[in-house]
């Protein structure tokens, strides 16, 4: 394997103001990622051998919770609004002005996620899926997002003027549902809460929009941006996909009542939530046609489209499955088992994340300098990454329809009917250790660069910390 | 043409939407849910469901905390919605009014383990959860189970020290105490035992009936 130092072009402007903020995102989020599997890895042991659970910090419930808060808001967001910030300032051919405040807002967020990983583990999380974390880390978190976003949106804003494209707005939808969200469910769920089912209803609100309308427009946005700049090939039908993203962005927020279909929650909850299942099959089918179609899956030899290939196929999987599993006949079978968590690692990992890595493939290169030179690292990431989170889809989706065919006949206990999950779960957690050894080929291949291009990283250091300077100092002059 | 106000009024508005469907209009709808009253033949006024003492309160603390609601859920689907009545998980479906008292609500997530909405009429008055929450699959119809128990809510006590406790577990076996020691409940689990002794949902409500009782032959 040649190991030939290869440089790119050196980043020009835009690159360069986006490379420190953007840096610090992302391979935040990449350590994230790591602790987020490592913890859901040590969730499912927990489940296999419950004689490891003498300790109180560590049991499957916390340890769950915790791998849910370190995969979602450690990796996927700050990694989304990374390649976000910089696909909006590069499709702009702007540079970035606000670095400083999107760094001090980065290094804010990662305290509050770590704040809400450790609380979690200690006891203080909410006990509400999906804003499981404790109401101080949600704090934090909402401190370092408007850091972010005040700086970033204003400032792509006043110069915007050109004609504006799906990828930019999506993540301008991301970046202005978010706060929403957050501020909703910190207000209501925390400062003030309600009472009795009005909690899930809310945190399934939250936790649903989170997903369709945050990670999913973000990931969404660079599959659609890098499929066009790798391919060189247009949008096929272009009115479809604005019907498609208006479309899901319409249905996102709905999503969250198909969480409480046949719960103590009343009738035309349940019903709204079997009519935003259903229809959210249409812009997934819209947008996935858009990706597919004029070929996402050409100049496949690329481990970016590689990566974003099974990425669109995911969305496009999830989306239909979720509007199956609505339906009123599929709910009962396989709510509460865990063919639900199946859709979830489909969403979360196949989707959101191998989407997201993708997007890191294409711009990492461009905002250090240095091009990807270990192919044997990089088969290793992509092929272990699709191989693991395959092995971890399959195993939930075909055991949670077991468990769930089981648990509707009332003459097997509940243990009877999870002495045939075992295998599933066994399995389950091997595709986590596959898709954990992919990652650490992806984190040595970053450690490879950064050794071997030591003395010039430190020339780029000196010299970039100069180039970076005048935006920052410009953004300060105009807050003044 | 700047699109970008269009734009900003369009996400404004579907987010918007949702809002209202799933938070405002809800909680317009339900926000002033309250037990529902009833007075017997002798006059005396009872509220269903009654509102948990301290000690189940703080239980119930131990119980989101331990992130118990990943595996046992606490919601009985009526018969249309799956077999939760066939198995014997409540007399009737669990409504809205059941929760009012509940905050956060532990609605739950997958059933690993079993529904828990009726977990303190399953237990009985007097009896108390100890090996359950201690070892789980010492018990003889539990062998198989994934619940890991929390022997940290225990403490192992040296007879020389302590007199014998009358809530000492009977529990043989490697997961038994030594010679000389006794396991024995902490504050907390007698929080969470009362907690999970509270988990009844067996009352008559305006909107959930109980079924007709049949008369023995």
């Amino acid at each position: 394997m040649s190991a030939k130092v290869t440089h790119i072009t050196r980043p020009d402007a835009v690159d360069a103001s986006c490379r420190w903020p953007v840096l610090k995102l992302t391979l935040g989020a990449m350590a994230w990622l790591l602790a987020g599997l490592v913890l859901k890895l040590g969730s499912g042991l927990m489940l296999h051998l419950p004689a490891l659970a003498i300790c109180e910090y560590a049991n499957y419930g916390k340890l769950a919770a915790a791998a849910r808060v370190a995969l979602i808001y450690g990796f996927a967001l700050p990694a989304g609004f990374g390649i976000g910030i910089w696909l909006l300032f590069r499709s702009a051919d702007r540079p970035l002005t606000s670095g400083l405040a999107v760094l001090a807002g980065a290094v804010i967020w990662n305290l509050g996620v770590a704040a809400g990983v450790v609380g979690i583990l200690f006891g203080e999380g909410s006990g509400i899926v999906g804003f499981d974390f404790p109401g101080y880390s949600a704090s934090i978190l909402l401190a370092g997002y408007l850091l972010i976003g005040v700086s970033v949106i204003p400032a792509y804003g006043a110069g915007q003027r050109k004609g504006i494209k799906l990828s930019q707005v999506m993540v301008l939808a991301a970046a202005l549902w978010f706060p929403w969200l957050l501020t909703t469910a910190q207000v209501l769920l925390v400062w003030f809460p309600v009472r009795g089912v009005l909690t899930a209803l809310i945190g399934g609100w939250y936790f649903q929009g989170l997903l369709w309308g945050c990670l999913a427009p973000l990931t969404l946005a660079g599959l659609l941006h890098f499929r066009t700049e790798l391919n060189g090939a247009s949008m096929p039908r272009p009115a479809l996909a604005w019907f498609g993203w208006w479309g899901l962005l319409a249905v996102a927020g709905f999503v969250g009542a198909t969480t409480l279909i046949g719960g103590p929650v009343p009738a035309w909850v349940a019903s709204a939530g079997v009519v935003a299942g259903v229809l959210l099959s249409l812009p997934v089918i819209l947008l996935g046609l858009n990706l597919f179609s004029g070929g996402l899956t050409r100049h496949a030899g690329q481990p970016a489209l590689q990566l974003a290939t099974i990425s669109g196929l995911s969305f496009v999987v999830v989306g239909l499955l979720t509007a199956a599993t609505s339906l009123r006949c599929a709910n009962r079978i396989l709510r509460f088992t865990m063919f639900p968590a199946g859709l979830q690692d489909l969403f979360l990992c196949g989707f959101v994340t191998l989407g997201l890595l993708a997007g890191l493939y294409v711009i990492l290169p461009r905002l250090v300098g240095f091009a990807w030179q270990q192919a044997l690292l990089t088969y290793a990431h992509v092929g272990l990454s699709v191989m693991g989170v395959g092995l971890m889809v399959l195993s939930l989706l075909v055991g949670g329809w077991q468990q769930g065919l089981r648990l509707d006949s009332a003459t097997l206990s509940v243990s009877e009917v999870n002495a045939g999950l075992g295998k599933f779960m066994l399995l389950h957690a091997l595709g986590l250790v596959i898709l954990i050894g992919g990652q650490l080929a992806f984190v040595a291949h970053l450690a490879f660069l950064a050794s071997r291009h030591f003395p010039t990283v430190k020339e780029f250091v000196l010299s970039l910390i100069r180039e970076d300077v005048r935006p920052a100092t410009a953004w300060v002059r105009s807050a003044k | 043409m700047n699109q970008g106000p269009l734009i900003f009024l369009g996400v404004l508005t579907t987010l918007s939407a949702s809002w209202l469907g799933l938070v405002s209009v809800p909680r317009l709808q339900l926000g002033g849910l309250a037990p529902h009253s009833s007075t017997n033949e002798t006059g005396l006024v009872t509220y269903a469901p009654a509102e948990r003492d301290g000690s189940a309160r703080q239980g119930a603390d131990i119980y989101r905390a331990q992130g118990c609601a990943e595996c046992h859920t606490q919601q009985v689907r009526p018969a249309s919605e799956g077999s939760d009545l066939a198995r014997g998980w409540g007399q009737r479906r669990s409504v809205a009014r059941d929760y009012v008292f509940e905050a956060p609500v532990q609605l739950g997530v997958s059933r690993l383990g079993p529904d828990l909405a009726n977990y303190g009429e399953r237990l009985g008055t007097n009896a108390l959860p100890w090996i359950r929450l201690y070892h789980p699959a010492s018990l003889t119809n539990n062998a198989s189970t994934w619940c890991p128990g929390a022997p940290y809510l225990f403490e192992v006590r040296d007879l020389k020290w302590h007199p014998a406790s009358p809530d000492a577990l009977v529990l043989a076996g490697p997961k038994g105490p030594k010679a000389g020691f006794e396991i024995v409940p902490t504050l907390r689990a007698w929080q969470l035992a009362a907690y999970l002794g509270s988990l009844r949902q067996s009352v008559e409500l305006p909107e959930a009936a109980l079924p007709p009782k049949t008369e023995a032959p």
